[in-house]
């Protein structure tokens, strides 16, 4: 069965990027889960490109939040590159969480943010 | 001391008489003197004679004749004046003196003489008397030691005789140490005990009786008690029990060795005669050699008993099984075998570093607090087992000189000399024998041949009895081996691979005790280590690491050896982060598994304990590590044969639709679609050169979701920096890995093909011996090269591909005109239709003209529905060809018009009669009405329609029959109408389909009903593929073929599937799909979308605990409202606050405002509602 979600890495100035294309619901987000966490802490930030990501429901958020979390223990920055009016970032909003979450429109804003700051605890 | 006694016994002194006497003398005669006659003169002479007399009798004559003589003297001048009478009396007295004092003396002397003579008679006879008495002692002396066989009994019959023959109060007999440096007491009596508990082991020069005739070598003998006390002051330490007096001791000698001393002592003073140190001496003699000879008597006893001892070790040694049992008997018996004071045993070490004692008698072992003993610090055991000697310790001395750390130990455990013998079997150290002795040791010939055949027994039991313990382990742990290949033998190629790993784990578990473990093996991309089977690890833990991460599970996989965590200090270097089998890690090992000589995976296994791993261990898991290899590799090869056969099948197929393949386009087709689908691939392209210019048709065709859709062909130079281009002109193959590569290299194709991928792979096309173009596969995801397999079946189909063009070709040039004409008489690519998926295939008979009779047709009615039709002109040829264009023609213009089949068929029949050649046409007519689904159909004696149902079951449509066309009668035209399901498939088709020369036709239709029926679930294309494949060898009629799938959506959506979640993606794109169609926005369409995916995945999370059971979406559109319904028969779990999903149903009343939740014991739904335009 060809993956929901393809999930590739890449390394930046005092970041890792996670790019995530496809789909993020119930049946793979504990993979998607495993994949960031074990990514949290690597650099200072980590940035998660959602940009070619066409569904993300609460099972999404859910693994979002507690990557979020995690990033906070470790004193780690997390950024989201959400495209404006996309559908995740439509369900962002529903769900008030772009308010809490560092999100950048482009892959390149993000990865200028972390080369340039420091998370902030 | 002699007392003073007078000579000859005289009672009067000399001196004594002499005073006296003349004393007396003068005093007669001063009393005397001044008589002078007779009678008076007769007094004083007779007084005068009788003192001199007296004188001479008491003191002898001398005496008396000087006292005479001064009495005479002084009688002639006082008494007689000088007169003669004077001299007279005077000689007289001193005759009479003389004469009496010597007869006096010689009685005297008689009785004198008589008295000594006497006396020593008598003291002869008390001579004789105790010589006697002691040769009686000697006698019982020498009897008792002839009964003596002991040191012990000689000693005590020493003792008994000093006592008795000399009277003594207390007698004691200590011996000398084997080293003369202490004494030690061997038998006493008449001493309190306490003092003679305290006399053991005495140094030699301890200032004592004993110490002197040691240090003399002689007899030695104290008088009486002062000087006893003054002479040895220690005496008085020794308090009142201690019989201080008289003592003599004397040395126990042996030819010339001096082997102890008795000691005699009296209570009172005492005279040592002469023979009294004679005797003793001889006693000491005596008794010196009996304690030899009992020596000897014993030492041959000992060694008897050693020799027996031994040869009863050899037994039980021959009976021990375990080690443990080997030792515990070793240590025993040595203690008794080598009268050593402590005995221990030890085995060496797997890892040969340390010697650990397995057993030991006398005591702890000696030195180290009992635990293993590390072989790189100095100690007898290190020395012998590395030099492979026997390390002898001679001294307390010795030991110090060689091991001054050690000494302090040895000395305050009292261990003066010790032996520590390497116990070699088969030429290999297995361990040591280590004996400790009380006294220091000469170690002479003998006693280091005793060592050595004890330990060489030893040595022989305990290799024996080790290898016995690892055969056993051996045996166990292959019992264990075996019981996994059984496992793996049963496997069952599609489902073992997992079950296998959990049985080798289990096995390991039970066998080694592990808390923990792991088989991973690697990617296909060779950078990752993913778990297949795990247990004992939290689902935290991630399933698979990358190679490059620090873990003894990737450290065995990368060095191809097992790593080893034995304790948690070894563990910082090989793990310094948290382990992929969870924690605590006390222990843990890592085998790496091979499959067919390549590293494929790593077997893991963590422990709670600190564990060493024995070499049976170590084997084991190996051994299993071979199991999981294999059953890998099976399972991988039967993967690969898996594959290996899809790609056979495919290459046939692509080969059978190539061998139907009429025009270059149906080929380019097949091929592609075999191409994409048979690699994986997402896109494919097929360039073609033409024979005019130089230049290259190309056809791209992209699969999506099954289905091969074709792209306008395109026209490239043959000159162009294309992939493809440059393939035909270079007939090699070519691989580019990325669109860096493809654009740097061949910038005209990347710019004009990027989208159909982002690596590709291309291969010239050739046909005899010429190429005649180039084909790829692209790929929409970066990947590794193709495997050699899947070059090989790119380069069959271009093989195929090149040959089917060919034969196209030629075809092409030879039918042109057919061709055109055909072309012109059929719909173009595929059938269209705004509100229905459609497909339709022409194939011409195998013989003869390639065009005939057969058609269909399908069209569009202005109010929406559809009207199709399949038909079959009677005749081939391009008379009936033309006969069927207008029939075509015809039909189209009346199904415009017309809503009732039979009218159709009707009018037609009025119009076929007119017409030169459709006599006896057959014809099929449909009306679909997409949006009910509502179908009217009338056949004129043509072969029933096929419906699929959504649920895959076939029936044919067997109303609204009626005679076939052009015939003279008139009869009237049935029709038949019908409601399909939604998602229905309408197969129409010509006879030539099912009819077969030697077979009814109901069995050609049977055969048409499985093969739809199996066909489910494809495209239409595919449909219509496997259907043809029905008459891929001959055909002696042409086939059309009109497949119909409802593509419209009908105002209700409806879907069930297993509440799984994998069944959310394919639910969305239905979902979207539908709602697209019905053309609600887009935002809607999303929220709609998201809101089913939430209801649902809480069903799916919630209403089937521990078993299956089915979701159950529907929505209907109606009136402007969309109403959506997910339901479930199960009973929901009520969710926890903070779980993913409450946070979902949040989410749904955020984008669905009406939304009501329906819990009941049958079931739950959720119902939403959403204003549509």
């Amino acid at each position: 069965m060809p993956d929901l979600a393809t999930i590739e890495f890449e390394q930046a100035e005092r970041a890792s990027v996670v790019l995530i294309k496809g789909e993020i619901d119930m049946s793979n987000a504990d993979r998607v889960l495993e994949e960031l966490m074990a990514r949290v802490g690597a650099d200072p930030w980590l940035v998660v490109d959602l940009t070619s990501c066409s569904y993300v429901d609460s099972a999404g958020l859910s693994v979002i939040a507690r990557v979020d979390a995690r990033c906070r223990e470790v004193l780690c920055g997390l950024r989201l590159v959400v495209p404006a009016e996309s559908g995740v970032d439509r369900v962002l909003a529903m769900t008030r969480l772009n308010a809490l979450l560092n999100v950048d429109r482009a892959l390149e804003h993000a990865l200028e943010t972390a080369a340039e700051e420091d998370p902030r605890p | 001391m002699r007392t003073r006694r007078r000579p000859s016994g005289r009672p009067v002194s000399f001196s004594a008489a002499l005073l006296l006497g003349s004393g007396l003398q003068a005093a007669v005669a001063a009393a005397f003197s001044s008589v002078s006659e007779g009678a008076y003169r007769g007094t004083p002479s007779g007084l005068g004679l009788l003192i001199s007399v007296t004188a001479g009798l008491l003191a002898g004559p001398l005496a008396g004749m000087l006292v005479g003589l001064v009495g005479g003297i002084g009688f002639i001048f006082f008494v007689t004046d000088g007169e003669v009478g004077g001299w007279v009396a005077v000689v007289l007295w001193v005759v009479a003196a003389g004469v009496a004092g010597a007869v006096a003396d010689r009685y005297r002397q008689v009785g004198q003489d008589r008295d000594t003579a006497h006396a020593s008679e008598r003291r002869a006879r008390q001579a004789a008397e105790s010589e006697s008495t002691r040769l009686a002692h000697l006698h019982n002396l020498t009897g008792r030691l002839a009964n003596a066989v002991t040191v012990r009994d000689v000693c005590e019959a020493l003792v008994d005789t000093a006592i008795g023959s000399l009277g003594a109060a207390a007698s004691a007999v200590v011996l000398l140490s084997a080293d003369g440096t202490e004494l030690d007491v061997a038998a006493s009596r008449g001493f309190p005990q306490e003092l003679v508990a305290r006399w053991s082991r005495i140094p030699v020069d301890t200032p004592v009786v004993l110490g002197d005739a040691v240090a003399q070598r002689s007899v030695v003998t104290v008088g009486s008690a002062e000087e006893a006390l003054e002479r040895y002051p220690m005496l008085a330490e020794f308090g009142d029990g201690y019989p201080i007096g008289a003592q003599a001791a004397a040395p126990l000698l042996a030819g010339d060795s001096l082997l102890g001393v008795v000691s005699v002592n009296f209570r009172e003073g005492r005279r040592f005669s002469v023979e009294d140190e004679m005797l003793l001496l001889a006693i000491g003699r005596q008794c010196g050699q009996a304690i030899e000879h009992a020596r000897l008597f014993e030492a041959e006893r000992q060694a008897r008993q050693r020799a027996t001892r031994l040869r009863e070790l050899a037994s039980a040694l021959a009976g021990a099984a375990s080690p443990g049992q080997v030792a515990d008997i070793a240590a025993n018996a040595v203690v008794s075998i080598l009268a050593s004071r402590r005995a221990s045993v030890g085995a060496l070490a797997p890892d040969g570093r340390t010697v650990a004692p397995i057993a030991a008698e006398g005591q702890p072992p000696v030195g180290q607090a009992g635990g293993p003993i590390p072989l790189d610090t100095p100690s007898p055991t290190a020395d012998a087992v590395n030099g492979g000697r026997t390390v002898l310790m001679h001294s307390p001395d010795e030991i110090k000189r060689e091991y001054p750390d050690l000494a302090d130990i040895f000395a305050s455990e009292g261990d003066r000399a010790c032996a520590c013998v390497p116990l070699k079997a088969s030429g290999v150290c297995i361990g040591t024998l280590f004996v400790t002795y009380a006294q220091q040791q000469a170690f002479g010939e003998r006693r280091r041949a005793e060592l050595q055949t004890v330990a060489d027994q030893v040595a022989l039991a305990l290799e024996r009895s080790l290898l016995q313990e690892s055969r056993e382990e051996t045996l166990r742990l292959a019992s264990r081996v075996e019981r996994v290949r059984a496992v793996g033998e049963a496997m069952t190629p599609d489902l073992g691979v997992e079950e296998v790993a959990a049985a080798i784990l289990s096995e390991a578990a039970e066998a080694l005790g592990s808390v923990a473990g792991g088989i991973a093996v690697a990617t296909r991309d060779g950078n990752r280590l993913e778990f297949i089977s795990r247990f004992g690890v939290p689902d935290e833990v991630p399933s698979s690491v990358s190679l490059e991460a620090a873990d003894p599970l990737t450290e065995a996989y990368r060095s191809g050896a097992a790593t080893l965590i034995e304790g948690t200090r070894e563990r910082r270097g090989t793990l310094p982060g948290p382990s992929l089998l969870g924690e605590p890690v006390e222990a843990m090992l890592a085998t790496p598994i091979s499959g067919r000589g390549r590293r494929i995976g790593v077997i893991g296994l963590r422990f709670d304990r600190e564990h060493s791993f024995s070499p049976e261990a170590l084997r084991f898991v190996e051994a299993l590590a071979q199991e999981a290899g294999e059953a890998l590799e099976r399972a991988r090869m039967f993967e690969a044969e898996q594959r290996a056969l899809k790609r056979a099948a495919r290459l046939q197929e692509v080969t059978a639709r190539l061998a139907r393949a009429v025009t270059t386009e149906d080929a380019a087709r097949a091929i592609l679609r075999g191409a994409t689908a048979g690699v994986g691939a997402d896109a494919a392209a097929i360039a073609l050169a033409r024979d005019d210019v130089p230049s290259l048709r190309l056809i791209p065709g992209t699969l999506a979701r099954g289905t091969l859709r074709l792209q306008s062909p395109i026209e490239i130079s043959v000159n162009d920096r294309s992939v493809l281009a440059h393939v035909y002109r270079n007939g090699r193959a070519l691989w580019i890995p990325s669109q860096e590569v493809w654009k740097a290299r061949f910038e005209d194709g990347w710019a004009s093909q990027r989208d159909l991928g982002v690596c590709l792979y291309a291969v010239p096309i050739v046909a005899k011996g010429e190429a005649i173009g180039a084909m790829a596969v692209y790929f929409k995801q970066e990947r590794e090269a193709p495997t050699a397999e899947d070059a090989e079946l790119i380069r069959s189909f271009a093989h195929q591909a090149g040959v089917a063009l060919e034969r196209a070709r030629a075809y092409e040039v030879e039918h042109e005109a057919a061709m055109t004409l055909q072309r012109n008489l059929m719909p173009e690519g595929v059938a269209r239709a705004a509100s229905v998926d459609a497909d339709g295939r022409y194939l011409p008979a195998t013989r003869g003209v390639h065009v005939g009779g057969d058609w269909y047709d399908i069209l569009d009615r202005p109010d929406g529905s559809v009207a199709f039709a399949v038909g079959d002109i009677a005749g081939h040829g391009l008379q009936a060809a033309a006969a069927m264009g207008q029939v075509r023609s015809a039909w189209r213009a009346l199904a415009l018009s017309t809503t009732e089949p039979s009218a159709i068929l009707a009018s037609l029949e009025r119009f076929a009669t007119s017409v030169e050649g459709a006599f006896f046409s057959t014809i099929l007519t449909m009306l679909l009405d997409p949006d009910t689904n509502e179908l009217r159909y009338a056949t004129a004696g043509h072969p029933p329609a096929l419906v699929i149902d959504p649920d895959g079951s076939t029936r044919f449509l067997e109303g609204g029959r009626s005679v076939p066309l052009g015939l003279p009668f008139d009869m009237p035209r049935a029709q038949a109408h019908e409601r399909l399901r939604p998602g229905s498939i309408l197969v129409l088709y010509t006879d030539g389909l099912v009819e077969r020369r030697d077979e009814s036709l109901d069995r050609g239709l049977e055969r048409l009903a499985d093969t739809a029926a199996r066909a489910t679930g494809e495209s239409l294309e595919d449909l219509s593929d496997a259907l043809l494949d029905l008459v891929a060898d001959e055909r002696h009629d042409d086939v059309a073929l009109l497949v119909i799938g409802s593509r419209r959506p009908s105002r209700e959506f409806r879907r069930s599937f297993p509440a799984t979640a994998n069944e959310l993606s394919p639910l969305r794109a239905d979902l979207r799909a539908w709602l697209e169609r019905s053309g609600m926005p887009v935002e809607t369409v999303d929220d709609v979308v998201l809101a089913c995916t939430e209801a649902a995945s809480n069903a799916i999370e919630h209403a089937y605990i521990g078993r299956i059971g089915d979701v159950h979406v529907s929505a209907e559109r109606q009136n402007g409202v969309l109403e959506l319904s997910v339901s479930d028969d199960g009973r929901w779990r009520n969710p926890r606050p903070d779980d993913a999903r409450g946070r979902g149903l949040e989410l749904v009343r955020a984008l669905v405002r009406d939304v009501d939740v329906e819990q009941g014991e049958a079931g739950t739904t959720v119902r939403m509602r959403v204003g549509v335009p």
